[in-house]
């Protein structure tokens, strides 16, 4: 398989008076092409950050070190009008609270039309028909009244669904989503796992940023495990639900209702930047001796990876 | 014990009577002391709107609200307000539901004003430090101003804030939907242990079936403003066909019935545009009939 997005020692760090906020840390990851990879973790771990970091979108308050590249180009380092030419055509970004994502004072269908008005030789009718037929295909039905209507008629699964259908709409390469499924309800989630098995199917490159681990199961061919700015593992699917590897999958599947709702005990810990053991063995009830000095992320025979001396 | 008869509630747009929205349809509930009913439901369909009415802070359309067997309705404004510490709420965003001008410990310690002749003579650096000891703040946490904290610190004080006055009985509006899996279990694992040692009432409304199986002693499922289906273990063997939807949601291609389709079957069932064993006897009312160990609003079922 081949690499469609590298993301080579990526870190982003803030500043602060007093401190450093490591946010992202050292990061390595190859996304290959056509595959779903759901990146999962708490708040604060750092996923949202890298989906922003590949998009270049990062706030101009952090520092950024490291390498991003697509197809050649490192998007660290592209301009605004290159950027221009990725951003929402080759690789799309469907938003965190869709509520709040689109503007409230435009029709929807005038908002997933605007990537379209765009590209050359488009006229007003044929983009009309075309955000008509993303409608159908994402169910917001009926399309023709949906397309006039505006965000806050639309109910939550409804407006996520509008947003991927705008995601869709200038036929990328790869779309990021983040958290699509927060704050919806269980009837209306089956609709929004439809929407990217859609997407997947149309051989497009998903990553799917989510705490929702039920959705990730459902839908994710690899699974991306981030802690405190680090990635403790990388793991097939189907595996990582059956047997995960790093202690803090472990912990993050026990604490599932139907796993026995167990949490981990303590909680993340700002770290000092000059500490080097691994971030996870205040929580970590197997943590030795050798945990003061953080464990690589080591390759497994499978091809998967995980950050934890047990597996060295 | 609370108990609602016969609760309606009719929302009106103020530009023309045409956008009349039934929220809550002639639903009956019962809540004992000590027990955890849990409410589920898509979004919409009703659920948040009869918990403020059990806690009064919405008025029905129709029906009444008891507690302890005294109609909360009929009752004078002075006798309501001797009784309110007694229903507490845990909404669904900790994050509006505190005063972001104030400190966390203002917040917590709240109820203790407001009730300031119930609580005389009690001391208030006391009283937070029980309070965030049980629900596992640190001091200099509630010290803190709302944005300094994350969600699950923040619920953590809205809790602490609700167990105060030791009530009969909790509102959780969907605790937990804005938080992490991990943070999740700690916040269940906390109010499971608060409310056993208080003893009280509580409503558990979420979306989450997993959560609703734990922390319910009964569950009641409700679509278009009613409870369709309400008992013990039905959501390990459903009799109604919602019930039974909702418990495979990967049923057909996942995706729902038009929303229009919910809510415009007039008095028939809310059910009636999406069910799989619909016949022409769904357009009549349902009524809620004993059927095993449940009660289930479905003609077919009996």
């Amino acid at each position: 398989m081949d690499a469609i997005i590298n993301v080579n020692r990526l870190s982003v760090h803030f500043p602060l008076a007093a401190t450093t906020i490591r946010a992202v840390d050292g990061i390595d990851l190859a996304v290959e092409a056509h595959e779903t990879l759901a990146i999962i973790g708490e708040s604060g771990s750092g996923k949202s950050i890298l989906g922003t970091a590949i998009l270049n979108l990062l706030p101009p308050t952090c520092t950024v070190s490291g390498t991003i590249s697509y197809r050649g180009a490192d998007l660290l380092s592209l301009t605004e009008k290159e950027l221009e030419k990725i951003r929402g055509i080759r690789i799309a970004w469907v938003p965190q609270n869709p509520a709040s994502s689109l503007n409230p004072s435009m029709r929807v269908g005038d908002q997933i039309g605007e990537i379209l008005t765009r590209q050359a030789n488009s006229d007003k009718e044929s983009v009309r028909q075309k955000v008509l037929d993303l409608l159908e295909k994402f169910r917001v039905l009926p399309p023709e009244e949906r397309f006039l209507e505006y965000p806050h008629s639309f109910s939550g699964g409804m407006l996520q669904r509008a947003l991927v259908a705008m995601g869709v709409s200038g036929r990328p390469e790869v779309i990021i989503a983040d958290e699509p499924t927060k704050g919806i309800d269980v009837i209306n989630k089956g609709s929004v796992s439809a929407v990217f098995r859609t997407v997947r199917e149309q051989g497009i490159t998903l990553i799917v940023i989510t705490h929702d681990l039920s959705f990730a199961h459902d839908l994710a061919d690899r699974i991306v495990v981030m802690y405190n700015g680090r990635i403790v593992e990388i793991a097939d699917s189907s595996r990582f639900f059956a047997r995960p590897l790093h202690p803090y999958s472990a912990g993050l599947l026990r604490s599932l209702p139907e796993n026995g709702l167990t949490p981990i005990p303590g909680k993340t810990q700002e770290l000092d930047a000059c500490d080097t053991g691994c971030r996870f063995r205040f929580r970590c009830t197997g943590a030795t001796e050798r945990c003061n000095n953080e464990p690589p992320l080591i390759r497994l025979g499978s091809g998967d990876c995980v950050r934890c001396w047990d597996h060295a | 014990m609370l108990e609602g008869i016969a609760l309606s509630k009719e929302f009106q747009s103020e530009n023309g009577r045409k956008n009349r929205v039934r929220a809550v349809d002639d639903v009956d509930i019962r809540i004992d002391d000590g027990e955890t009913l849990a409410l589920i439901g898509e979004s919409g369909c009703g659920k948040s709107t009869l918990g403020r009415i059990l806690l009064n802070l919405i008025t029905p359309s129709r029906g009444e609200v008891f507690f302890d067997g005294r109609n909360l309705a009929t009752m004078a404004p002075s006798e309501l307000r001797a009784l309110r510490w007694k229903f507490q709420i845990v909404s669904q965003h900790p994050d509006s539901a505190l005063n972001p001008r104030w400190t966390v410990a203002d917040s917590i310690l709240e109820p203790f004003r407001i009730h300031s002749r119930m609580t005389q003579g009690r001391d208030l650096r006391q009283e937070l430090e029980r309070l965030i000891g049980l629900v596992g703040l640190e001091p200099e946490q509630a010290a803190r101003y709302p944005h300094q904290l994350s969600g699950g610190e923040l619920q953590r004080a809205v809790i602490a804030r609700a167990i105060s006055l030791d009530p009969s009985f909790i509102v959780c509006d969907e605790p937990t939907s804005m938080l992490d899996v991990s943070i999740q279990a700690s916040i269940i694992r906390l109010l499971q242990d608060r409310q056993k040692e208080i003893g009280c009432g509580c409503l558990f409304i979420t979306h989450d079936l997993e959560l609703a199986k734990i922390m319910g002693d009964r569950v009641a499922v409700m679509l278009g403003g009613r409870i369709v289906e309400e008992g013990e273990d039905i959501l390990k063997d459903p009799a109604h066909p919602f019930t039974q939807r909702i418990i495979s949601p990967c049923t057909g291609d996942g995706y729902p019935a038009p929303a229009a389709a919910y809510g415009s079957t007039g008095d028939g069932c809310p059910f009636l545009p999406s069910c799989p064993s619909r016949n022409g006897q769904c357009h009549a009312p349902q009524v809620m009939r004993e059927y095993r160990n449940r009660k289930v609003r479905c003609h077919m079922v009996s």
